[in-house]
C-alpha cells in the first residue's frame, strides 16, 4: 500500500489542491438555492467541482508519465494494474470522502428536503469514480501533458454545460436534450432530482447503472499503459 | 494514436466506434427510453475492452443477449446487432450468431436495411479476419527471414574466425617446416662442413698431403649447405606480394587519384592475419572514396606501434563537391539503403579483435585498427635476445 499513502500524501501537496479538495466543495454548497431549479444551485457546482478535483488528481499520472516516474516503476517490482489500482483508490476515497462531507452539509443547510442523505451520497460516490474514469480515459489518449489539460478541461466544461450543471436541461433545445443523455453530468443531477421530488427508486438506479457503465467504459480506455 | 500505422485492430475499433456512433445517433432521433442508452453504453463497454483485451468469441454472446432484450422494448435496437455479427466474423467464428438469426426471425424484424446492415457487418468483420491473417504470415515470414540473416551474419563471424585461427595455425606450422629443413638438410651439411674444416686443420699442421682433399670435402659440403640454404629461403618466400608490398602494390595500381601512403613502425611485426585484413580495408576505402566522395587526393598511413596496428584512408572532399557520405559516416545510397562494403569489412576486423571507424567531417576518413598478436611479438623478443 506504499503508493496508495503516497497518493493520498501527494493530493494534498499545494496550496490549490488543498483548496480544490477542503474549501471549494463546502463552499459551493453554501450557493443559495435559484427559482427555477430543482436543485440548490451550489448541489450543480458541487458536480463540476468534483470533476475538476479529478482532474487535479488524476494529473499527477500524466506527471509521473512524461517525467518517467511510470519508466521507473515498470523496472520496480510493481505491476502497473497495483500502480493503477492504488493510485485510483486514494483519489477515489478522497472524493468519496469529500462527497460525504457535502451531504452532510447538505442534510445540516437544506434539511431532509434533498432526500435520503444515503443514496446522495451513492450518486456522489458513483459520479466522483465516473469522473475519475473520464480523467485517465482522455488523458491517455495524449501524450503531451499541456494537450491532455488542455483537452480535458474542454471536455468538462462542454459536459458540464450539456449535462445540466449550469441549468436545467429542459432549457436547451429538444435535440441536445437528447444529447444531454449522453454525460454523465445528467445522470447526476437526474439521479439527485429522483430523490429530491421523491420519483421512482427504479429512476434513481437507472441513474446509477448508466454512470456505472460511463465509468467502466472510461476505465477501459484509460487503462491503457503509456510509458513515453 | 498507434505507432505501429493502421493495423486490422485499429480499423477493428474504428469499425466498432462508427457503429456505436450510428447506433447512438438512431437513438438520439428517435424518441424511444433509456434502453437504447443503456445497450449503446453496454456495448461500447464491450467494444473497447475488445480493443483492450483479447476476449474469447463467445462473449459476443453478451452483445446478443443484450440486444435481444433491448428489442423487446427498442426496436431499432435490431441495428444493434451488426457489432456482435462484425466480432464474430472476426474471429470467425459465425456459429456464435445463432442467437441473432433465430431472435430476429422470431421477432419478425428483418428489413432490406437490417439485412443491409448486419450483411455489411459480416463483410467487415471477415475482410479484416482475412487482412489480420494475411499481416500474421507475412510478419513471421519477416521474422523468419531476419533470423535466417542473423544466422548467416553468425556463420560468416564464425568463418572469419577460423580464417584467422587457420592463417596462425599455417604460419606454426610454417615455421616448423623451415626449422625442420634448415635442420635436416643445410644444417647437416653445414655440420659436416665444419668437422671437415676441423679435420682439415689438423691433418694440414701435419702436413700431410691429404689435407687439400680434406678441404675439398669442406668446400663441397658448405657449397650444398648453401645451395640447400638458398632451395629452402627460395621456399619460404611467397609466390605474390605480400605484408605492406600489398597495401603499396594497391595505392600504385589505384588511378583515379593520387594516393599517398606514409608507413611509420616495424611492419614486420604485422601478422600475416593482419595485411590479410589491412588489404581490403584499403580497397574498400579507396574505391569509396572514387565513387562517393569526388576526392582530389587521398592520404593513407599505417602507424605500426608495439600493441596496434593503424591504418587510416582520408579523403578530403573537393570543394563544391557533395560528400557522398552522411554524418556518420555511411555511404549515401540513392536508394536511402547502406553499402553492404562497410558492413562486412566491419565483420571482418571484428572478427581478428579490431575496429573499424569512421568520420565524415572534411571529407572521409576511416580508421581501422587492429591488434598485434602479443604472443607472435613476445616469440619475436625472444629470437631476438635469446639471454632473456
Amino acid at each position: 500500500m506504499t503508493i496508495l499513502r503516497f497518493a493520498l500524501r501527494r493530493s494534498f501537496r499545494g496550496g490549490f489542491n488543498i483548496l480544490l479538495l477542503c474549501v471549494l466543495p463546502i463552499g459551493v454548497v453554501f450557493i443559495p438555492p435559484q427559482e427555477g431549479t430543482t436543485l440548490p444551485l451550489g448541489i450543480h457546482f458541487y458536480g463540476q467541482v468534483v470533476m475538476f478535483a479529478a482532474f487535479l488528481m488524476v494529473r499527477s499520472l500524466v506527471d509521473d508519465r512524461v517525467s518517467g516516474v511510470l519508466t521507473r516503476i515498470a523496472v520496480a517490482p510493481v505491476s502497473y494494474f497495483r500502480y493503477l489500482w492504488e493510485t485510483l483508490l486514494a483519489y477515489g476515497v478522497l472524493l468519496v470522502l469529500q462527497n460525504a462531507v457535502v451531504v452532510a452539509l447538505g442534510r445540516v443547510l437544506y434539511g431532509g428536503s434533498l432526500g435520503s442523505p444515503l443514496l446522495q451520497w451513492v450518486a456522489f460516490a458513483c459520479f466522483s469514480l465516473t469522473s475519475i474514469a473520464l480523467c485517465l480515459a482522455v488523458f491517455s489518449l495524449f501524450g503531451r501533458r499541456e494537450s491532455a489539460y488542455g483537452a480535458l478541461s474542454t471536455v468538462i466544461l462542454l459536459l458540464s454545460l450539456i449535462g445540466g450543471f449550469y441549468w436545467p436541461v429542459e432549457m436547451m433545445p429538444e435535440a441536445l436534450q437528447r444529447v444531454a443523455l449522453l454525460t454523465p453530468p445528467y445522470w447526476l443531477v437526474n439521479a439527485l432530482t429522483v430523490l429530491r421530488t421523491g420519483g421512482p427508486p427504479a429512476r434513481f438506479a437507472l441513474s446509477v447503472v448508466i454512470m456505472l457503465l460511463f465509468t467502466m467504459a472510461f476505465l477501459v480506455v484509460g487503462s491503457r499503459r503509456r510509458l513515453e | 494514436m498507434d505507432r505501429q500505422g493502421i493495423t486490422p485492430a485499429t480499423m477493428a475499433l474504428l469499425w466498432r466506434l462508427t457503429g456505436l456512433s450510428l447506433l447512438a445517433a438512431v437513438w438520439i432521433a428517435g424518441k424511444s427510453g433509456e434502453t437504447g442508452l443503456i445497450l449503446v453504453l453496454f456495448l461500447a463497454v464491450l467494444a473497447l475492452a475488445r480493443w483492450r483485451f483479447a476476449l474469447p468469441p463467445w462473449t459476443t454472446l453478451l452483445d446478443q443477449g443484450a440486444c435481444i432484450a433491448a428489442g423487446l422494448s427498442w426496436p431499432e435496437a435490431r441495428f444493434a446487432f451488426g457489432l456482435p455479427v462484425f466480432d464474430s466474423l472476426l474471429a470467425m467464428h459465425p456459429e456464435y450468431l445463432l442467437p441473432t438469426v433465430v431472435a430476429l426471425s422470431l421477432l419478425r424484424t428483418w428489413s432490406i436495411p437490417v439485412a443491409a446492415a448486419l450483411g455489411a457487418a459480416a463483410a467487415a468483420g471477415a475482410s479484416l479476419h482475412l487482412w489480420a491473417r494475411q499481416l500474421l504470415r507475412v510478419r513471421e515470414e519477416a521474422d523468419r527471414e531476419r533470423g535466417q540473416r542473423y544466422e548467416l551474419e553468425s556463420l560468416k563471424a564464425e568463418l572469419l574466425s577460423a580464417n584467422l585461427r587457420v592463417a596462425r595455425l599455417a604460419e606454426t606450422a610454417e615455421r616448423g617446416r623451415i626449422a625442420r629443413d634448415l635442420h635436416d638438410h643445410a644444417g647437416h651439411e653445414i655440420t659436416a662442413a665444419l668437422l671437415a674444416l676441423e679435420a682439415f686443420r689438423k691433418v694440414w699442421e701435419e702436413g700431410d698431403p691429404e689435407a687439400g682433399e680434406l678441404l675439398e670435402q669442406a668446400t663441397g659440403r658448405v657449397a650444398e649447405g648453401m645451395r640447400l640454404l638458398r632451395r629452402t629461403v627460395h621456399d619460404m618466400a611467397p609466390a605474390g606480394v605480400v605484408g605492406l608490398g600489398t597495401l603499396k602494390e594497391i595505392c600504385r595500381r589505384f588511378g583515379a587519384c593520387p594516393v599517398k601512403l606514409a608507413v611509420h613502425g616495424e611492419t614486420g611485426t604485422v601478422p600475416t592475419h593482419a595485411w590479410g585484413v589491412l588489404g581490403p580495408c584499403l580497397k574498400e576505402a579507396l574505391t569509396n572514396a572514387v565513387r562517393h566522395a569526388a576526392a582530389p587526393r587521398i592520404d593513407v598511413s599505417l602507424d605500426v606501434g608495439p600493441h596496434i596496428v593503424r591504418l587510416c584512408v582520408h579523403n578530403p572532399t573537393r570543394a563544391g563537391a557533395t560528400s557522398g557520405w552522411d554524418h556518420r559516416g555511411k555511404v549515401r545510397h540513392p536508394g536511402g539503403g547502406r553499402g553492404i562494403g562497410l558492413h562486412n569489412l566491419n565483420q571482418r576486423v571484428k572478427a581478428v579483435g579490431g575496429s573499424l571507424t569512421t568520420d565524415s567531417t572534411g571529407g572521409f576518413r576511416l580508421v581501422c585498427v587492429l591488434p598485434l598478436d602479443q604472443r607472435h611479438l613476445e616469440e619475436r623478443n625472444c629470437r631476438e635476445d635469446p639471454d632473456s
